[in-house]
C-alpha cells in the first residue's frame, strides 16, 4: 500500500516536473524587445521581419519577440538619435541593431554588454574574422553581424582589353605603382583613369582609404585612441595622401567626379564597395572585379570591412539574457546570413554562408569571399571614431583644394586630439 | 505705455483678456522651449554625454574655457557672420521684389506665384543636392552655361574663397519665396484708397513705392528682418550636405559645430555651451538691430 | 493700379515673369521630368540641360508604380496630414491670439514677456531636442499624435509675424465694435481674423510644408509603423546602396504634389485685402 503510495506520489511528482516549466512557459513566454534600423519598405528589412516571426515560431512558449522597424535617413540619422533619446530617459530594448563603427562608443557607455559568455569558441570561428575585430572592445565581445561589406577595384573590361591591361587577382593584389600606371594609360579626355569618389565627405574616405594604410603595418591612432600624433601625420598616411593628391593632379582620377561616371564608361575604375554589382545592373556595361590595392611590393594586403551588428542591451534583465543571446544567434545565423545576401547583395558575415551561396564561389564576387575571410581589417574600434573619420574626410578636401599634404595632417592631429579631449 | 505703466497694479477687464489671449501659447513655449532652454543652459557647465546620462557631473566654466580656444569654433563664428551679412540683404531685396513684381492682377498670376515659391516647397536637402550637381566644377550645369558665354570655369564649392559664396546664393535663392509670401501678406494690407488717392494727384509710380509702399510695409519689414537675420545665423543643412564644412573649414558654422559636437561626438555639455555662446550673441545682435529699426522708423 | 496695361507692356511684364519663373522652378522641373526616367538616363543627361527635357520609357509611370509597390506612401501622406491639419488648426488660434494681445490689448508684464518669447525664438532647434524629448517621454506621450502636435502649436516666429500684422491694421476698426460693448474675443474673431485672411493662409502654408518634411523629431517620438510620417515612409529611398534615383524623383514628385494643391487653394485669400472692406481712416 505504502509502497503503491509512492510510486504514484513519485510518479505524479515526475510528471510535475516534467510537465510544470512547459506549462508555465507555455503561458507565459519571456517576452522581448527588439529595435533594427530598417523598415519593412526595403528587403533588408522585410528579412528582418520574417526572422522575428520565424524565430517566434521555432521557440513557442519560450521566448517571444516584439520587433520595432525604425526609419533613418542615409546616415543613420533619426535611428541614432532615437537610441541616443533611448539611452537617456531608459527605454532600450533588449536588443537592437548598432553599426559597427559605434560599437566601441555604447560599449564605453555601458548601453551594450558582452556576450563572449552565450557563444562557443567553434561557433564563433565561422564568423569573419573582421566580425569578430569589429564587435570587440576592450577584450570583450560586443556584437555579431548579420552581414559584411568590403571595397574593391570595379574595371571596365572592355577598355582594359582595348589597352592592353591584364586585370590583378584576388591574391596578388596590386600596387598602388601599378594601379597608377593603368590609370594613366587608360585615362583620355573624356574619360578619367579611375573614379575614387574623391568628392566624399562622410565616413566614406576613411572607409574606402584606410586599408592603404593599414597594408603598410601603420594605424591612424594610438591604440587607446587618445592621440593621432606620430599616427595620423605619420608616414604611412602621408604616403597614401600624397599618392591621392598626385592622382588628382595627373588627372587620371577627378577631384570631383561625376555620379556614376564609371557606370556610364566615364571612368575605366571605380573604387568602390560592395554594394556597387546592384546599381552596375542598371547600366549596360562590361565589368570586373580586382582587389584593393596594396601601398607597394613590401606591404601586407588589407582590406575594408564592416556593417550593422546585432547586439544585447544593459537594459537586457538577467532572466531575459538567455533568450536574447538566442536571439542574436537566430539573427545571425548561417540561414540568414546568407539570405541577407539574396535581399540587400551584403556579403555574409560568415564562412558556412559564403560557402552556402555559389556567386562567392566564382568571379566577380570571389574577390570579397576572399578579402572577408583573408585580408579584411576592422575600422579603429574607438570611442573616437566619429572624430577621426570627421578629420579623416576632411583632410582629404583639404589637401584636394590646395593645402599642403603635411600641413592639412598636423592641422588633424591638433584637431583630433583637441575634440577627443573633451568631456 | 507709459500712462498703463503709471496706472495702479489693480488688474482691469482688459489685462485680465490679455493674460487669457497669451496664455495657451505661452504655456505651450514654457514646457517645450523655455524649459528645454534652461536645460541646455544647465548641461553648458557639465560633462553630458548624451550615452553617459547618470555619469553627469558639474564642471563649472571648463567649457567656456575650452571654447576660447577652439579655433575651428571661432573660425566658424566667422563664417556665419559672414553668411548673415552677405545673406540678409539679397534675400530681402529678392523677397520684396518677387513681391512687388507678383502682386498685380494678371491672367495665371497664381502660377506665378507657385512658381517663385517652388524652392521653398522642396526639402533643403533635396535642393542641396541638386544643387551640388549644378555647382560641379568638371561637368555642372553651371561651369558649361558660363562657358558657353566665355566666363570661368569656377570651381564653386571646392575653392575655399568661393564656397561660401555659392552657399549664399543657394540659400537666397531657395528662401526668397518665403519672404515673398510675407511681404505680400503685407502688401494686401496696404489700404488700396491710399493709391488711388495718390493716382489722383497724379504721383509717380516710385513715387508711390517710397512714400505708400515702403511706409505701408514697416511693420511687416520688421518682422522679415528679423526673421531673415535669426533663420540664415541657423545655416546648417546646406554645408552639411554640400561641403562638409569645408574646404578648410571655409563653411563650417555654428549650428554645424553644435550639431556635429553634441549629436556626432555625443558631447552635449560642450555643445550646450556653443549653443548658449550662440543664443547669447545672436540675442545681443538683434537687440542692437531693434534699436536701430525702431529708431529709423521713429524718423 | 486698376488702368489698363498696354499690350507692349503686359507682353513684356509676361517674358520677364517667365524668364524668373523658369530660374525658380528649375529643381521641380527636374525633379518631375526625371521621375519619368531611369537612373542611366537621368546621370547621362545631368551634365547638360537635357537634364530638364521630358523622356519617356515605354512604361511612363514604371517609377511611380515601383515606389507604390514598395512604400505606404498613402497612408503615410494621411498620418501627416492628420496631425499636421490638427497643428495648422489650434496653431493658427493660438498664435494670432496671443499676437492680437501683444498687439492691441494692455496687460502687465507684457513688452518683458513678449521680449522673452522673441529670444526663444533665436534657440536652435537641434539643441533643445532632446531635452524636448524628454519632457515628452514623461508625460507619456510617445509614440502619440500629440508627440508629433503639442511641442509644434506655439511659434514665437508666428506670435511675432501676426502682431506686426494686426499691428498694421487701422485701430478705427475696432474702436466701432468697442462703442457698442463688444468683447474683445468677438471682436477679435468677427472683425480682426476675416481681415487677416492673406496672413493666415501664409502662416498656414508655411507650417503645412515645415512639418510636411520635418523627419528626426518623428522618427524619434513615433515607433508605430503604422503611425509613420510621410518623410519617414520615403526615406527608405535613400537609406539603402545603391540608391534608385528615378524612384527617389518619383517618391519626392508624390510627396510635392500635394503641397502644390495646398499653395494653390489657399490663392483666393490673397485676393481680399483690406482695401475690400471699406475701411476709412
Amino acid at each position: 500500500m505504502k509502497k503503491r503510495m509512492m510510486s504514484i506520489m513519485m510518479t505524479l511528482t515526475m510528471a510535475a516536473t516534467l510537465t510544470m516549466p512547459a506549462a508555465v512557459s507555455a503561458a507565459e513566454p519571456v517576452e522581448l524587445t527588439m529595435w533594427v534600423h530598417e523598415t519593412d519598405a526595403s528587403e533588408e528589412g522585410k528579412l528582418y521581419a520574417a526572422l522575428a516571426e520565424e524565430f517566434n515560431t521555432q521557440y513557442e512558449g519560450q521566448y517571444h519577440v516584439t520587433l520595432s522597424q525604425i526609419a533613418r535617413s542615409g546616415d543613420a540619422g533619426g535611428y541614432d538619435d532615437k537610441i541616443n533619446a533611448a539611452i537617456s530617459n531608459g527605454g532600450l530594448p533588449d536588443v537592437f541593431t548598432v553599426d559597427g563603427v559605434t560599437v566601441a562608443q555604447y560599449a564605453d557607455a555601458e548601453a551594450i554588454v558582452p556576450i563572449n559568455e552565450y557563444f562557443t569558441e567553434e561557433e564563433l570561428a565561422d564568423f569573419n574574422p573582421s566580425i569578430i575585430q569589429q564587435g570587440t572592445y576592450e577584450d570583450q565581445l560586443y556584437t555579431l553581424g548579420i552581414m559584411d561589406s568590403s571595397v574593391g577595384l570595379y574595371y571596365n573590361k572592355d577598355m582594359f582589353e582595348a589597352a592592353g591591361i591584364t586585370p590583378a587577382t584576388a591574391e596578388d593584389p596590386w600596387t598602388l605603382a601599378e594601379l597608377q600606371d593603368a590609370a594613366a594609360k587608360l585615362t583620355t579626355d573624356d574619360c578619367f583613369g579611375i573614379n575614387m569618389h574623391l568628392d566624399a565627405k562622410d565616413e566614406s574616405v576613411i572607409y574606402f582609404f584606410l586599408p592603404l594604410i593599414y597594408s603598410q603595418g601603420a594605424n591612424v591612432i594610438d591604440e587607446d585612441g587618445e592621440t593621432a600624433d606620430g599616427f595620423l601625420n605619420g608616414d604611412a598616411v602621408k604616403n597614401v595622401f600624397n599618392w591621392i593628391k598626385e592622382m588628382a593632379d595627373n588627372g587620371y582620377a577627378s577631384a570631383t567626379p561625376a555620379e556614376n561616371s564609371f557606370e556610364l564608361g566615364n571612368a575605366a575604375m571605380d573604387l568602390t564597395g560592395s554594394w556597387e554589382p546592384g546599381n552596375l545592373a542598371k547600366f549596360d556595361i562590361n565589368w570586373g572585379l580586382m582587389p584593393m590595392p596594396v601601398y607597394d611590393e613590401n606591404s601586407t594586403p588589407a582590406s575594408a570591412c564592416g556593417s550593422w551588428t546585432f547586439a544585447m542591451s544593459s537594459n537586457c534583465t538577467d532572466e531575459k539574457k538567455e533568450g536574447a543571446a538566442e536571439l542574436l544567434r537566430f539573427m545571425t545565423s548561417t540561414d540568414a546570413s546568407a539570405r541577407m545576401y539574396q535581399a540587400n547583395a551584403m556579403p555574409p558575415s560568415r564562412a558556412t554562408a559564403f560557402d552556402s551561396i555559389e556567386a562567392f564561389g566564382e568571379e566577380p564576387l570571389s574577390v570579397f569571399s576572399y578579402q572577408l575571410q583573408n585580408t579584411a581589417q576592422a575600422r579603429p574600434v574607438s570611442i573616437n571614431y566619429a572624430i577621426l573619420s570627421n578629420q579623416f574626410a576632411t583632410t582629404l578636401q583639404n589637401i584636394l583644394t590646395g593645402m599642403d599634404v603635411e600641413e592639412a595632417l598636423e592641422q588633424a592631429v591638433e584637431q583630433y586630439n583637441f575634440q577627443a579631449d573633451i568631456y | 505705455m507709459s500712462t498703463a505703466a503709471k496706472r495702479k497694479k489693480k488688474m482691469t477687464k482688459e489685462n485680465w483678456t490679455g493674460l487669457a489671449f497669451i496664455a495657451p501659447a505661452v504655456l505651450l513655449l514654457f514646457v517645450f522651449l523655455f524649459i528645454p532652454f534652461l536645460l541646455t543652459v544647465g548641461y553648458s557647465f557639465t560633462n553630458y554625454n548624451i550615452l553617459k546620462p547618470d555619469k553627469m557631473q558639474f564642471v563649472g566654466v571648463a567649457n567656456f574655457l575650452r571654447l576660447t580656444k577652439d579655433t575651428v569654433f571661432l573660425k566658424s563664428i566667422i563664417n556665419t557672420f559672414v553668411f548673415v551679412i552677405l545673406v540678409v540683404p539679397l534675400q530681402v531685396c529678392l523677397g520684396l521684389g518677387l513681391a512687388l513684381l507678383i502682386n498685380r492682377k494678371l491672367k495665371g498670376i497664381s502660377i506665378y506665384r507657385l512658381a517663385f515659391f517652388a524652392p521653398t516647397v522642396l526639402s533643403l536637402v533635396v535642393v542641396s543636392i541638386l544643387w551640388t550637381y549644378i555647382y560641379n566644377p568638371n561637368n555642372g550645369l553651371l561651369n558649361s552655361l558660363l562657358g558657353s558665354l566665355g566666363i570661368g570655369p569656377f570651381k564653386f564649392l571646392n575653392d575655399p574663397s568661393t564656397a561660401m559664396v555659392c552657399i549664399v546664393i543657394l540659400s537666397a535663392w531657395q528662401g526668397c519665396g518665403f519672404q515673398m509670401m510675407i511681404f505680400l501678406s503685407g502688401l494686401q494690407d496696404i489700404p488700396a484708397y491710399l493709391y488711388e488717392a495718390a493716382a489722383v494727384d497724379g504721383a509717380r509710380k516710385w513715387h508711390q513705392f517710397w512714400h505708400i509702399t515702403i511706409p505701408g510695409l514697416k511693420n511687416i519689414s520688421v518682422f522679415v528682418s528679423l526673421n531673415i537675420v535669426v533663420s540664415a545665423f541657423q545655416l546648417i543643412i546646406q554645408p552639411m550636405m554640400m561641403t562638409g564644412g569645408g574646404p578648410q573649414n571655409s563653411t563650417m558654422t555654428i549650428v554645424y559645430e553644435i550639431y556635429q559636437t553634441g549629436f556626432k561626438y555625443n558631447k552635449m555639455g560642450y555643445g550646450s555651451a556653443m549653443a548658449l555662446i550662440f543664443t547669447l550673441l545672436v540675442l545681443i545682435l538683434t537687440l542692437i538691430q531693434n534699436k536701430i529699426t525702431s529708431k529709423s522708423n521713429e524718423d | 493700379m486698376e488702368r489698363k496695361m498696354s499690350l507692349s507692356k503686359k507682353i513684356i511684364t509676361y517674358i520677364t515673369m517667365t524668364v524668373i519663373a523658369l530660374v525658380f522652378m528649375f529643381p521641380l522641373i527636374w525633379m518631375v521630368v526625371s521621375s519619368f526616367k531611369d537612373d542611366v538616363m537621368i546621370f547621362t543627361d545631368i551634365t547638360s540641360l537635357k537634364a530638364f527635357v521630358p523622356a519617356f520609357k515605354s512604361d511612363v509611370f514604371f517609377n511611380y508604380k515601383e515606389v507604390a509597390g514598395r512604400l505606404p506612401l498613402f497612408r503615410a501622406m494621411g498620418n501627416s496630414f492628420t496631425y499636421i491639419i490638427a497643428i495648422i488648426a489650434l496653431g493658427l488660434v493660438i498664435n494670432s491670439m496671443a499676437g492680437y494681445a501683444f498687439a492691441r490689448i494692455k496687460f502687465p508684464m507684457k513688452n518683458l514677456i513678449f521680449s522673452v518669447i522673441l529670444a526663444v525664438m533665436i534657440i536652435p532647434a537641434q539643441t533643445v531636442m532632446l531635452p524636448q524629448f524628454s519632457i515628452i517621454y514623461k508625460l507619456g506621450l510617445s509614440n502619440s499624435y500629440l508627440a508629433l502636435i503639442l511641442p509644434a502649436l506655439a511659434s514665437p516666429m508666428y506670435i511675432f509675424l501676426f502682431r506686426q500684422n494686426f499691428m498694421g491694421i487701422p485701430e478705427s476698426i475696432e474702436e466701432a465694435a468697442k462703442l457698442d460693448g463688444a468683447s474683445a474675443l468677438r471682436t477679435f474673431f468677427q472683425l480682426i481674423v476675416p481681415l487677416a485672411k492673406p496672413v493666415y493662409a501664409t502662416v498656414g502654408i508655411l507650417v503645412f510644408i515645415a512639418y510636411w518634411n520635418d523627419f528626426v523629431w518623428p522618427v524619434m517620438v513615433i515607433s508605430d509603423t503604422s503611425k509613420q510620417t510621410i518623410q519617414m515612409a520615403l526615406s527608405a529611398l535613400f537609406s539603402i546602396q545603391p540608391v534608385n534615383y528615378g524612384n527617389v524623383m518619383a517618391g519626392l514628385t508624390m510627396v510635392t504634389i500635394p503641397i502644390l494643391i495646398i499653395f494653390l487653394s489657399l490663392q483666393k485669400y490673397y485676393v481680399a485685402g483690406i482695401a475690400s472692406t471699406g475701411a476709412k481712416n
